[in-house]
């Protein structure tokens, strides 16, 4: 029974599909399907519709390094110029769509200043990666859709979707029941830090929590579990310095723009003291605790395979136990055994040798065929190897 | 202890075998010149080899001429590029000429191995890796990294251009 990977990736990105659209707006952050977990300065999409050219630089601050699309993600309206602007740092980069799309700025250019651009006319989402730097998080993506440039109804419907993804960032924490508490609308949301989970003083509570544009978050030290601090995961905004341990110590932050700020505490993040805000996205209520729950993973092929397998090897001890008893009850009859339990055997009379031969009176000729064969094999494949095979090639001669 | 004749006779060809694998890799090396890579490229600081300040030509790699006969290729390894090499900057020689390829690293370790031919080595950084070959047929070979040096390292390669020698112009050399 296997889980194929893609199957599961595609169910998943499908359930997350289906679960924003009750909640959709145009408005709303768009659903990259996780595009976006590991591009280190994503951080939410950036409105630039009503722009007739939109610049984005290649080789920005990112992903340890010169290896990043600024602005990773960015919004705008059809038959916008997106002009990409190399800034001459990382090494060579390329602009190319993610599958079919309709960018390719060609072969590797590491020169500053060198530009790409394309005119984007129909509606979509548009993701794109620098071919050499893809795998350290070079990705971005245009999203184009109509729009003005203002963005006045329906703030708390931007943000994060209902049920955010984490990208298993809370795999290893304690406290977090699946379920992202929702502080929308206030203007203060207080978080403990050094509050009881991962086996010890070692949790935030709530570790994840949702709460509106502009709220100002109030880290508070409970005193337990020894020093914490609270630092953002990867560029995040996030850091209250050194670790302190005194109770009632606080360290606030204001969160303005939309999107998943995770953070840990450094000493006790093997720990799994890990938090996440949530800023912006559904109003109060919509998401619950229902929703938040984590889903059961899909299962695809035969169900029954999977539980057989499981129940054989349940069972495996109980059939070898069946089979010695059968073995056992099929001994020889009685009749047969002797007094000291074993039953005797008749063994075949040994046979007189026909000829007896001389130490050098048998010559095994097909061993020696076989000997000669091998080693004329040997030698040719010796030849082959090393006169055509190596020395036939460009060689290192100095 | 008696030992039959037949056992002997392979026992002696085994023996003939051996010699004959000593003799053709001493063959390979007296003959036909096949050399090992050496520490003959020395040492170099890899920081500086990053920032582009050794004062050597690696600051701007690209191929040097020597004279008519040699030429001297230096590249730079990096996370996830060979400059010259990757992209569309591949390496131009000439064939039937000697180069010599002095390879360093900027960052990580990496591997510096030219499709379909025995050039091959490891590029560490701080050491100047040094391979010299002749290119007798003309064409477009293979450059890859085939040392694990992160998480693109699958994406690193390039390619090295071996044109006729009459095509080949000084004004392809970068220094």
């Amino acid at each position: 029974m296997t889980l194929g990977r893609r199957e599961f990736v595609q169910t998943a990105a499908a359930g997350a599909a289906l679960g924003t659209v009750g909640t959709a707006t145009a408005q709303e952050e768009p659903d990259y399907g996780g595009w976006f977990d590991d591009v280190s300065n994503y951080d939410g999409t950036v409105d630039r519709r009503g722009q007739d050219t939109v610049e984005i630089a290649v080789g920005a601050q990112g992903n340890n390094g010169a290896f990043a699309f600024a602005p990773a993600a960015v919004m705008v309206s059809p038959g916008t110029e997106v002009v990409f602007t190399w800034t001459g740092e990382g090494g060579g980069h390329n602009v190319i769509s993610d599958g079919d799309g309709p960018l390719d700025s060609g072969e590797l250019v590491s020169e500053q200043g060198a530009t790409y651009s394309y005119t984007f006319e129909s509606e979509g989402i548009y993701k794109y990666v620098c071919e050499p730097h893809a795998g350290l998080g070079m990705k971005g993506a245009v999203v184009i859709r109509p729009g003005g440039g203002s963005s006045g109804g329906g703030t708390a419907q931007q943000g994060p979707p209902a049920n955010p993804d984490y990208g298993g960032w809370f795999d290893d924490v304690s406290n977090y029941d699946g379920e992202t508490v929702d502080r929308t609308g206030q203007d203060s949301v207080e978080i403990a830090v050094g509050a009881q989970g991962n086996n010890g003083a070692f949790a935030f509570a709530p570790p994840a929590v949702r709460v509106s544009p502009g709220t100002e978050v109030v880290f508070t030290w409970t005193g337990d579990g020894g020093g914490h601090n609270v630092v953002s995961d990867g560029d995040g905004p996030l850091d209250s310095g050194d670790p302190v341990a005194e109770a009632g110590t606080t360290y606030s932050y204001t969160f303005e723009e939309t999107g998943i700020y995770t953070y840990v505490c450094e000493p006790h993040l093997s720990l799994g003291m890990k938090g996440a805000v949530v800023v912006g996205g559904p109003p109060g209520g919509s998401g619950g605790g229902g929703g938040g729950g984590s889903q059961r993973l899909p299962v695809s092929g035969p169900r029954w395979l999977l539980s057989g397998s499981v129940l054989f090897a349940f069972f495996t001890p109980l059939l070898y136990a069946a089979t010695m008893r059968h073995r056992e009850s099929t001994r020889p009859p009685r009749d047969l055994v002797d007094e000291d339990g074993t039953v005797p055997v008749e063994e075949a009379t040994e046979a007189e040798p026909a000829v007896e031969l001389g130490h050098e009176e048998y010559d095994p000729k097909g061993t020696a065929a076989l000997v000669a064969f091998y080693f004329v094999l040997i030698a040719l494949l010796w030849v082959f190897m090393y006169f055509v095979e190596f020395l036939g090639r460009v060689s290192v001669i100095g | 202890m008696q030992v039959h004749n037949f056992e002997k006779v392979w026992l002696g060809a085994a023996l003939l075998l051996i010699v004959g694998f000593i003799a053709t890799i001493s063959y390979g090396t007296v003959g036909a010149g096949v050399a090992m890579v050496d520490d003959s490229g020395g040492q170099i600081d890899p920081q500086a080899v990053q920032s582009g300040e050794t004062g050597t030509t690696f600051d701007d790699p690209g191929i040097v001429k020597e004279n008519e006969s040699h030429y001297v290729v230096y590249v730079v390894a990096q996370q996830f590029q060979f400059v010259p090499g990757s992209g569309d900057n591949p390496i131009r020689v000439p064939a039937n000429t000697l180069v010599t390829f002095k390879v360093t690293s900027a960052d990580v370790l990496h591997g510096f191995a030219i499709t379909e031919t025995n050039i091959n080595t490891m590029v560490i950084p701080g050491q100047v890796a040094e391979v010299t070959a002749r290119f007798d047929e003309t064409g477009t070979y293979g450059l890859v990294c085939h040392e694990y040096c992160g998480a693109g390292h699958h994406t690193m390669g390039g390619s090295v251009e071996v044109v006729p020698e009459s095509q080949y112009n000084a004004t392809e050399v970068t220094n």
